[in-house]
């Protein structure tokens, strides 16, 4: 009976460890965030990058970025806030905030701004893996 | 015991004697060295907090009788294999740091297990054995490291792996997690900086000993250490006792080696691990411990001399013969110097004491015939 | 009734030669036998496998008289090492030239090992029943104290010191125009294309074979071999002990001196700072692969061992490159060599002391 509770003692403290060390890669994980700002074609649409925009993921230096630029981000954990501020064609400063839950397993991810704007909702059509395909091999 | 009083002070002495020979080669190597006295107060307290925690991973199985464990090599491999994961999986911060603990640690067990079974079939030549245990799972490290990982269990990010497609690179950037412990809390002062949080963390291990050797286990471990037969005797487990006492050395040797190497940056995949049980132990012994006795002060006194030596000699060396190289060799030898000097004195020690014990004994049983 | 006298005796033979030596056996079998289907050439390796045998059986051999006096397997190895080092700079330096060097280097030598020998006997003497551990440490201080006086001693000839300073020995220096290969050519048997036999190298390790076999039948010899194995008979036999240990340590530290001239002679390089270091660990665990055990030793030993361990290092890099097209062959010398003294460690028998 003894060597029971004991058992189910150590059973449930490996468990707690396991599941302690799963919220450990969750909280750690690194992720790259490349921010791009360039034209990109969504459902059919042919999206126009801004000529100026400025971003900020988390608490981290806001990020300016001209058109055609990509600037690239580390962040920690699975849940980051994006800010972006802009001006619209009324020279009109804008400012769009969401929070985004980053599927855990990609390192590296690409964020479009201009789809970011043209549908903050849509997170499939802004943040999507980046794979390096043609500089590794 | 009593008749050890006298004898005490002289072992004292000559237990000391390393300790004494350290001052005097620091406090000629220092002045030589030209080194500013700030300078070498940073780079003291870079140290201690690096290597404070691998070396007092020494004390239990000193404790145990089972003199200095080389093995704990394969403690700092489990550690070495828990940062390979946690690279590989992209998780940095505090965080990669408590999971690549939890990840050495079954892996430190298991090791822990195997070298304890094994000196106890080796009783009496316990550090021989453990020594050539660190050459041989040296061999299994490889094995695992070199050819295991990238084809066997997998590796996915692939700037770890080498261009042939397995096996990991000789070295790993652990950008990740460098300095995430030392940096948590940082402490100023006359602008020496002071990794405060390492230092809590190393605080705690030794609450931990001192606590453990007040333990009934603990008790147990010092009787074992005092002497098997009595202890067993007593009804003392004696190979159960000294394998716990191996495991848990393995394991804080394998978080030892963590935060050995979130300060260096960098591991050094088939080496960073080699180098590390003698450098211990030889700062260990420098702080005046001796093969069968070692205390928490004996750490930090050993730590500061022997890597004051460290510091100091290859620019004496420069400054005094025009050749850095010659410091360089002259701290290696005095590494090797003085563990085998504190082996040679420890040894002398004992035959002397088993010498006065015999005669003790013969003493006794003369009076025993005379009654 | 015969077949089970052939199972008693198979039996007895695997205890008597151990599983550890029949599986490293059977494997090196498999090796030579699979090397002809890999596409490696069986005399090459052969030779390969021989040569490498000359050079290391004088090392291994080095390991007898310290375990038959008690002293434990010799990792203070380097120790000899050191004075076959010197003897051969020093030969090297007065500018002997072809054979004669590898005499003189032999000779000089001589002191040197055996006031080294005398010295780490003696301190060996001091710590009876913890000798290995202090003769790695010996070894290992000693190397590194010489790495800063092979820095500062003052030898001159040009082709030791390093060219820009002046001074200072190199890390390698040849032996080339000295002792290279002054035995293996020295009668040297070629049959065919690729396969060698190094005569001279065999001739001097049977030579030196042959002393330290007769010299441990005679009367000084048993006395060593009554030390190692009963301590207190041997007392008793009016033996003094320390003296005998101290001849043993001698002894080895001699043949150390010997056996490194000799590995130099035909691997063409002196290694100076580092390079004895871990010279000690192939030539113990050769000679425990050979049956010896921590006090027990066999001419035989040596034999089986060099060949059976040098043997598994040549053949595993060429054999398993052609298979699986990768080079295990340095984990696998490590986890074999030193697996074998593990083995011999921890076996219960021999916890006597």
């Amino acid at each position: 009976m003894r060597i029971n509770k004991r058992f189910y003692i150590r059973a449930v403290a490996i468990i707690v460890v396991i599941l302690f060390a799963i919220l450990m890669a969750f909280v750690g994980k690194q992720h790259t965030i490349l921010l791009d700002n360039k034209n990109i074609e969504v459902n059919g649409a042919e999206l126009k990058a801004l000529s100026i925009v400025e971003i900020q993921v988390d608490k981290q230096p806001s990020l300016e970025l001209a058109k055609r630029d990509r600037d690239q981000a580390l962040v920690q954990g699975q849940t980051h806030t994006f800010l972006v501020t802009y001006n619209d064609e009324n020279w009109e400063e804008i400012v769009l905030e969401k929070k985004v839950k980053v599927p855990f397993s990609e390192d590296m991810l690409i964020f479009s701004i201009p789809a970011f704007i043209n549908d903050i909702d849509d997170v499939d059509s802004y943040l999507q893996p980046f794979e390096i395909e043609n500089v590794s091999e | 015991m009593k008749k050890i009083t006298s004898k005490g002070i002289k072992s004292l002495i000559r237990n000391n004697l390393v300790t004494v020979l350290f001052l005097v080669i620091c406090s000629i190597g220092i002045p030589l060295s030209g080194y500013s006295p700030s300078y070498l107060i940073s780079e003291i307290i870079v140290r201690l907090s690096r290597n404070s925690f691998l070396i007092l991973s020494l004390l239990i199985p000193i404790m145990a009788g089972m003199g200095l464990n080389f093995g704990m090599t394969l403690g700092a491999m489990a550690g070495q294999i828990g940062l390979i994961f946690v690279t590989d999986w992209n998780v940095v911060g505090i965080p990669a740091m408590v999971l690549a603990i939890i990840i050495s640690i079954p892996i430190s067990i298991l090791l822990g297990q195997l070298c304890g079974r094994i000196l106890n079939k080796a009783k009496g030549r316990e550090m021989v054995t453990s020594y050539i245990l660190g050459f041989f799972m040296n061999g299994v490290y490889q094995l695992i490291v070199l050819y295991g990982m990238g084809s066997i269990i997998p590796i996915k990010n692939t700037s770890l792996v080498l261009p042939r497609g397995y096996g990991i690179r000789n070295t790993v950037n652990l950008i990740g997690i460098r300095r995430s412990l030392d940096s948590l809390f940082n402490l100023s002062i006359f602008g020496i900086k002071i990794p405060l949080m390492t230092f809590i963390v190393i605080a705690l291990v030794c609450v931990f000993i001192v606590w453990f050797r007040k333990t009934k286990l603990g008790q147990d471990m010092r009787a074992v250490g005092q002497d098997m037969e009595v202890a067993a005797s007593a009804g003392i487990q004696v190979e159960h006792t000294r394998i716990v006492s191996i495991v848990i050395s393995t394991v804080v040797a394998g978080i030892g080696m963590i935060i050995y190497l979130q300060n260096i940056g960098t591991l050094n995949t088939y080496n960073s691990h080699t180098q590390i049980g003698m450098f211990s132990v030889a700062a260990l012994l420098v702080g005046g411990a001796s093969v069968s006795k070692a205390n928490i002060g004996n750490v930090f006194l050993g730590v500061i001399l022997f890597h004051l030596m460290f510091i100091v000699s290859p620019m004496a060396g420069k400054n005094l013969i025009g050749q850095a190289q010659l410091g360089e060799y002259f701290r290696v030898f005095v590494s090797y110097g003085v563990i085998t000097m504190s082996l040679v004195l420890y040894e002398m020690r004992k035959k002397r004491e088993n010498l006065a014990n015999a005669e003790k004994l013969q003493e006794n049983q003369g009076a025993l015939n005379e009654d | 009734m015969e077949n089970i006298t052939i199972i008693d005796r198979i039996r007895d033979f695997i205890k008597h030669f151990g599983w550890p030596r029949i599986i490293i056996g059977l494997f090196l079998l498999t090796l030579f036998v699979m090397a002809p289907f890999v596409g490696v050439n069986i005399n090459t390796s052969l030779s390969d496998t021989l040569n490498r045998f000359g050079m290391n059986c004088v090392m291994v051999l080095a390991m007898v008289p310290m375990i038959h006096s008690g002293c434990g397997l010799n990792f203070g190895l380097p120790l000899g090492i050191i004075a076959g080092l010197l003897g051969g700079t020093l030969a090297i330096e007065f500018n002997f030239i072809g054979p004669t060097s590898f005499l003189m280097a032999m000779i000089f030598a001589t002191p040197f090992a055996v006031i080294f020998g005398w010295g780490y006997g003696k301190l060996l003497n001091k710590v009876k029943g913890g000798e290995m551990m202090i003769a790695t440490y010996v070894g290992f201080s000693s190397v590194a104290f010489m790495c800063m006086m092979w820095l500062l001693l003052p030898y001159s000839n040009p082709t030791m010191v390093w060219g820009y300073t002046g001074r200072g020995l190199r890390t390698t220096i040849s032996t080339e125009g000295y002792y290279l290969h002054v035995l293996n050519d020295f009668l040297a048997i070629r049959i065919g294309e690729h396969f060698v036999f190094p005569t001279g190298m065999f001739l001097l390790f049977a030579l030196l074979a042959f002393v330290i076999w007769a010299f441990l039948h005679s009367k000084k010899g048993t006395a060593m071999t009554a030390v190692g194995s009963n301590p207190v008979f041997a007392r008793a036999c009016g033996i003094d002990i320390d003296k005998t240990r101290i001849l043993s340590v001698i002894l080895s530290t001699w043949l150390g001196a010997i056996g490194i001239l000799v590995y130099q002679q035909s691997f063409g390089f002196i290694q100076l700072y580092m390079g004895p270091f871990f010279m000690a660990l192939p030539a113990v665990s050769a000679i425990l692969i050979g049956g010896a055990s921590v006090n027990k030793a066999s001419i035989t030993n040596v034999i089986v061992g060099t060949f059976l361990f040098q043997g598994i290092l040549t053949m595993t890099p060429s054999v398993m490159n052609s298979v699986i097209q990768t080079d295990m062959s340095e984990v696998i010398r490590i986890v074999v060599s030193n697996g074998m003294i593990l083995y011999a460690l921890t076996r219960k028998t021999e916890a006597t002391r």
